[in-house]
């Protein structure tokens, strides 16, 4: 008794002590006790917390850049984890992502993680300037990217990634070829165009102003001709060059056989201008300012649009870093065993690979030395990682969790069991069922109707009635107002979007946003979709009078830096606890660890490990809810307490599954894990459709079984084998942490980790359409009293103008509502 | 009122100029980054 009293008296110590805590200097976290990490920054002594963040502001001291340290709004990154291998992006197969520019210089675009804000971005320029043949460097803060430029004779992509990764950052390439380029010109494109209509409109409308008054009596009239001709001249580049992709639209439309909103704006606008012109010629009235206003509207709109479904699809970028594919292998030439690092497409069937805790595996194969635990969750769905002995099968894209594993590699390339599920990927998307779009459905009709109107219009006014026809036809077309009706969608989706981004939902497919309201169906998978996806800690059994905080401080201590699933559970527990400081630690790799504690030998780890050091231990047992992980901790011969973790679930799924049902939406959860697991699951969050133990083949199937039955099935997911059901449902929605192939598939990113987005955009989908009719309403009803009036030739060309600049603006700012009230309700 | 000739002369030069400092600004990248700019001009790293 008095032994674990002198116990508690030690642990409780420690714990008292840590009243008082120095933040680092660095990132802002928790200085542990008794260490010494320091840098001097502006001739002060600032303390830090690791040997890190050391690094990283020496790193700032040294090249004179402290003034990061007075312009930052928020705490640096802390640097985690050893700087990987980035030799190996000097590889000459990863030249095709940096592309080798006219003159000698390459350029590269990277990925950044750990951007705070403004001051980080400067930080990173600055210090990335220094490396020698760095030609140029500029940090996007909004989308965490940068693009490079450097001199490949003299700087190597490996140093100047270097330079980044010392100050605590991480940053990748990214292949940049397929999207990148193409989206800075489009977007550069239709800015010149916007620019350029803005530019000559303004002018335009100057003069048009003039002609608007009684031209004799202002006596302006004696100019009438010389002011038309200059209008005609300063309304041709609007007209020739930046309305061009209206035409070219329209083109595309007619030879597909259907209308779009694209012919009866380009009627409009040729229509218009030539009988303007003709008019100039021949004297009479124009329109050029119609022109003009129209074209720099509609411009307004598209780049608009184009710029926020750019900022949604930036942000996938991540997703699509380059990390370059090495693998150890080991070569038994002449009797000596040698490791050599190989590129993952030089290996062969047969061939022997180290591969190490904490690496994915780059392909399949069977262990033969070794004994470790796999994650597979992004293949399976199955939550715990699982034990693997030489002669199992392991899968490429799992996880080595725990020690060294020594495989032989049975497949590669297309036969490994990722490539095979990129096949499924490929089948179930050219299955994907197509919803018919509110607008495009209307518009059609309407722009049929709008041209009927306008030749009966024509014929009425020339043949029957003798009058001149074409400012009819033009105010027709003009004021039928193509603007408000094009504008009604895109102006709702694109507020919509913006708001969603705010809140942590990426709308990567505009027109998904329209398809969510008609969904019937949710399907969830159960591994890091409604669950967290990583383990934590349920409950802690102590077994001595020692306190549990104190066995979790002892716990957290001891784990400190490991990166197994349990270790990072058992920091996350000790959050907030001071630190304690361990000597003397030994790991044993798949078992457990020990270490000294203010001079006590402790030991964590599994049942087994922790049996070999106390006497009598009693097996495990689960509690009422099913299998659990579990960790010992044991000192001096006794048993101190057990922790009990399990992959929990997310903490606003129950809200978020509420808000849904509430909707009237009906939800399952297809899960890869065991069927005891993924029922208990289904049971707390009360789905009644819960399937567990199936293989992505098997979760294809069954929604195609549901899409069958007419449902409309939105697909939330994150992992590989989620990824054919992504493919094939109608929506398609990616959490945060998903793999590659999920986000390659989704409509809708989550970008924080929580599933609160999923409810967030149903509703605000249900808004925005809410929002779409109005304005599809409005547009409606107003050209249905406008037109006539139009027809009657009651209206001149520039009033049909100015009806329709009001009418849009209606639109637009019906559509910015969606923004607010989003804003506002701050959830 | 001829001066209106001389006007819109001007006009049309300052339009002109104007418009090709625009295009210039769009192809050098100018609107390519919004944020980091603005703030990049707190930052001084020339210390005595």
């Amino acid at each position: 008794m008095g032994h674990s009293d002198a116990l508690t008296a030690r642990l409780a110590a420690p714990h008292a002590r840590g009243a008082r805590t120095v933040q680092c200097y660095h990132c802002g976290d928790e200085v542990p006790r008794g260490k010494q990490w320091a840098a001097l920054l502006d001739g002060e002594r600032r303390p830090l917390c690791c040997a890190g963040c050391q690094a990283a502001a020496e790193t700032i001291a040294a090249h004179g850049l402290e003034a990061f340290y007075t312009q930052r709004t928020a705490p640096g990154a802390r640097p985690n984890g050893p700087t990987p291998d980035l030799g190996a992006y000097d590889d000459p197969a990863l030249d095709a992502a940096c592309p080798l520019l006219a003159d000698g210089v390459r350029e590269a675009h990277l990925v950044l993680e750990g951007l705070r804000c403004a001051a980080c971005a400067w930080l990173l320029e600055s210090n990335a300037r220094r490396v020698p043949g760095v030609l140029e460097i500029s940090v996007n803060l909004a989308n965490r990217q940068a693009s490079l430029r450097f001199d490949p004779a003299v700087a190597r992509l490996s140093d100047i990634l270097g330079a980044i990764w010392s100050l605590g950052y991480r940053a990748y390439p990214f292949d940049a070829q397929r999207r990148q380029a193409g989206l800075q010109r489009e977007r550069r494109d239709y800015l010149r165009r916007l620019g350029v209509a803005g530019l000559f409109g303004m002018q335009v409308m100057m003069v048009a102003t003039a002609l608007y008054f009684d031209p004799t009596a202002s006596g302006v009239g004696r100019y009438l001709s010389v002011l038309n001709w200059l209008n005609l001249a300063m309304t041709l580049p609007i007209v020739a060059y930046a309305a061009t992709p209206f035409y070219r639209g329209a083109w595309r439309a007619v030879r597909s056989g259907h209308l779009g909103m694209d012919v009866p704006v380009t009627l409009g606008i040729v229509l218009a201008f030539a009988g303007s012109a003709w008019h100039t010629i021949i004297g009479g009235a124009t329109y050029f300012d119609s022109v003009a206003m129209f074209v720099t509207l509609l411009l307004t709109a598209r780049y608009l649009e184009l710029v926020m479904q750019q900022r949604a699809s930036c942000l996938l970028d991540h997703a699509t870093r380059i990390m370059p594919a090495y693998v150890e292998r080991i070569d038994c030439a002449n009797g000596a065993r040698d490791l050599v690092r190989v590129a993952v497409r030089n290996l062969q069937p047969g061939d022997r690979l180290l591969i190490k805790p904490g690496s994915t595996l780059p392909v399949d194969g069977v262990v033969r030395v070794g004994e470790s635990s796999c994650d597979e969750s992004v293949l399976t769905g199955e939550s715990v990682p699982v034990p693997r002995r030489a002669g199992d099968a392991v899968l490429s894209g799992s996880v080595n969790v725990e020690s060294p594993l020594e495989i032989e590699v049975t497949a590669v390339g297309q036969g490994v069991f990722m490539a095979r599920i990129a096949d499924l990927v490929a089948r179930a998307a050219a299955g994907k069922p197509q919803l018919a779009q509110l607008a495009s459905r209307i518009a059609g009709w309407f722009v049929a109707g709008v041209l009927a109107v306008a030749v009966v219009g024509a014929l009425v006014h020339g043949l029957w009635l003798g009058q001149p026809w074409l400012p009819v036809v033009v105010a027709v077309l003009v004021i039928s107002c193509p603007c408000a009706l094009a504008l009604a969608t895109p102006a709702a989706l694109t507020a919509a979007s913006g708001a969603l981004l705010a809140r942590g939902v990426a709308v990567l497919r505009t027109g998904a946003l329209e398809d969510l309201v008609s969904v019937t169906h949710i399907v969830f998978d159960k591994t890091g979709t409604l669950t967290a996806g990583r383990l934590r800690l349920q409950r802690v059994i102590t077994h001595t009078d020692v306190a549990q905080v104190n066995c979790r401080q002892v716990a957290a201590a001891l784990e400190e830096g490991s990166e197994h699933p349990l270790a990072t559970a058992l920091i996350d527990a000790a959050e907030g606890l001071p630190k304690l400081r361990v000597s003397a630690l030994r790991n044993q790799p798949g078992a457990g660890l020990e270490g000294t504690i203010d001079g006590v030998r402790y030991a964590l780890g599994s049942r087994a490990f922790i049996a070999g050091r106390v006497a009598g231990l009693r097996p495990a047992t689960d509690d009422a809810e099913g299998p659990e992980q579990e960790a010992l901790l044991a000192a001096d011969g006794r048993l101190l307490a057990e922790f009990k973790l399990r992959d929990t679930i997310r903490p606003d799924a129950a809200a978020t599954l509420a808000a849904l049902r509430a909707a009237g939406i009906r939800l399952a959860m297809f899960s890869g894990d065991r069927p005891a697991v993924a029922a208990r699951v289904g049971a707390t969050l009360g789905i009644d459709d819960v399937r567990g133990g199936m293989t992505p083949p098997q979760k294809l199937a069954a929604l195609e079984a549901l899409q069958a039955a007419g449902a409309v099935v939105a697909v939330v997911g994150d992992g590989v084998n989620d990824a054919p059901m992504l493919a094939r449902a109608s929506i398609a929605i990616a959490v945060a942490n998903a793999a590659e192939h999920a986000k390659l598939n989704a409509d809708l990113v989550l970008l924080r980790d929580e599933i609160a987005g999923v409810a967030a955009a149903c509703e605000l989908a249900r808004r925005t359409r809410r929002v779409m009719r109005q304005n599809l309403w409005w547009a409606l009803g107003y050209n249905a009293v406008a037109l006539p009036l139009a027809l009657a030739g009651f209206v001149a060309p520039w009033l049909a103008a100015v009806c329709m600049s009001a009418s849009s603006l209606v639109v637009t700012i019906n559509a910015a509502r969606l923004r607010r009230t989003v804003a506002n309700q701050g959830v | 009122m001829e001066i209106i000739y001389l006007l819109i002369a001007v006009s049309l030069v300052l339009v002109g100029l104007i418009t090709w400092a625009f295009l210039w600004a769009v192809n050098s990248g100018q609107f390519d980054n919004l944020d980091a700019p603005g703030t990049a001009i707190l930052m001084d790293d020339d210390k005595p």
